[in-house]
């Protein structure tokens, strides 16, 4: 058999480095570039991280909700952060959305599912970041409620529609927050919460 | 001793020097800059068409269908019934989309992590992700139908043990696929070994 001599080894480093190069980079991939999201910020509590167990919010939603039908939990530990965070959280989801989906922004229009598909996209954008952070075991919450509308609330009527808005778990406690006015308020304040038919996070 | 030639001394350093800055530069390309982050995402969304050229979608009934018919074991099977029907790729495009979740994920660095980021976290994430891609290519009434299971392993599959374990799946044009989100090795829901163990579908 021929012998490779030395003289081809930088050829042939190049050859490995361009196969290399290019098995890194899948050619499915297309890029998107987007400012950096503030860096996460959640509650201590004694110089730990503030934690609450699933089982304990589960019990809590099912005495105080009668009307929930559909409490999904999908964790077994919730941290909490801060409600400075939690907006700056879906400040940046919105850009996420809007640097891929520009339409949405220029003509107000909100697709199916869009505040279900928000929430996902909060939520797991925050345990990236507190997992990239800290080293704990226990994930962020931001999830979903469903509520029948029977009391106004700010601008949105009292129709009897099912809305779905956020919820955070914030420094002060549960927090909704509706993605269309942008406004918020406690979990325990909020005008419909005796008509909360679904819980999701 | 042999001696070494300097003309191909100097090469060689030039090729490593080649291979640093074609490392560095890609790193780069899909890295951060400073105050921004360029992440990647699939490509444009291929729509699975019908024989006259219609966009093909699914329900969550169909889909829970399916699901029952093979898995005596599903107890629940949990979607928003609001949304009427679930728009279906061409088959490739699973192999794009998994392609760039990897690189995705590889980029941004996250570990699996029970709670903070498990197998809802991966399957929630690429749900989110495949959605976008499909606003962005103008269906703007659907979403996507991936979603996660339950499921009650008894035979080993991608490399795991037999034991209770969540995966992801993604419905396309060549039928339901189980997705390992671990390391995206994937299977026709018809050839998965465990299908009859299926306990919870999580169709979010």
């Amino acid at each position: 058999m021929k012998k490779i001599s030395f003289i081809h080894l930088p050829f042939l480093l190049m050859i490995s480095a361009m196969l290399l190069t290019g098995c890194a980079a899948p050619q499915q991939v297309e890029y998107i570039r987007i400012k950096r999201g503030p860096p996460p910020e959640i509650v201590a509590e004694g110089g730990e991280p503030k934690m609450i167990p699933a089982g304990f919010i589960k019990r809590r939603l099912r005495l105080g909700l009668p009307s929930a039908k559909n409490v999904v939990i999908h964790d077994r530990q919730y941290i909490y952060i801060t409600e400075k965070w939690f907006h700056d959280v879906i400040n940046w989801t919105e850009d996420f959305i809007a640097v891929q989906v520009p339409e949405l922004n220029l003509h107000q229009k909100y697709p199916l599912a869009y505040d279900e598909t928000f929430a996902t996209l909060a939520g797991n954008i925050a345990n990236i970041s507190v997992a990239g952070r800290y080293n704990i075991q226990a994930s962020v919450l931001i999830g979903l409620i469903t509520a029948k509308h029977l009391k106004s609330w700010g601008a949105i009527p009292a129709d009897g529609k099912k809305r779905v808005y956020l919820i955070g778990l914030t420094e002060k406690g549960g927090l909704v927050y509706d993605l269309h006015t942008r406004q918020s308020i406690s979990f325990d304040e909020f005008p419909n919460f005796e008509s909360i038919t679904g819980v999701m996070f | 001793m042999k001696k070494t030639n300097p003309y191909s001394l100097m090469v060689t350093w030039r090729a490593v020097l080649f291979i640093v800055v074609i490392l560095c530069s890609h790193k780069a390309a899909i890295g951060g800059e400073g105050d921004y982050l360029t992440l990647p995402m699939p490509q444009n969304f291929i729509p699975a068409l019908q024989t006259d050229g219609t966009v093909q979608y699914t329900s969550g009934m169909d889909i829970e269908k399916q699901i029952r018919n093979v898995s005596p074991a599903l107890k629940n099977f949990y979607y928003n019934n609001t949304i009427t029907r679930f728009i279906i790729p061409e088959h490739v495009w699973l192999d794009h989309l998994l392609g760039a979740y990897d690189a995705f994920l590889s980029y941004i660095g996250v570990q699996g992590k029970a709670d903070t980021w498990d197998c809802e976290n991966y399957s929630g994430m690429l749900n989110a992700i495949t959605t976008l891609r499909i606003w962005r290519a103008g269906f703007l009434d659907t979403r996507a139908a991936i979603g996660w299971l339950r499921v009650n392993a008894q035979h080993s599959w991608a490399g795991l043990p037999a034991e209770l374990h969540a995966l992801m799946f993604a419905v396309t044009s060549k039928g339901i696929f189980i997705i390992e989100p671990q390391n995206g090795q994937y299977c026709s829901l018809a050839d998965y070994p465990n299908k009859k163990y299926i306990e919870e579908v999580y169709l979010f």
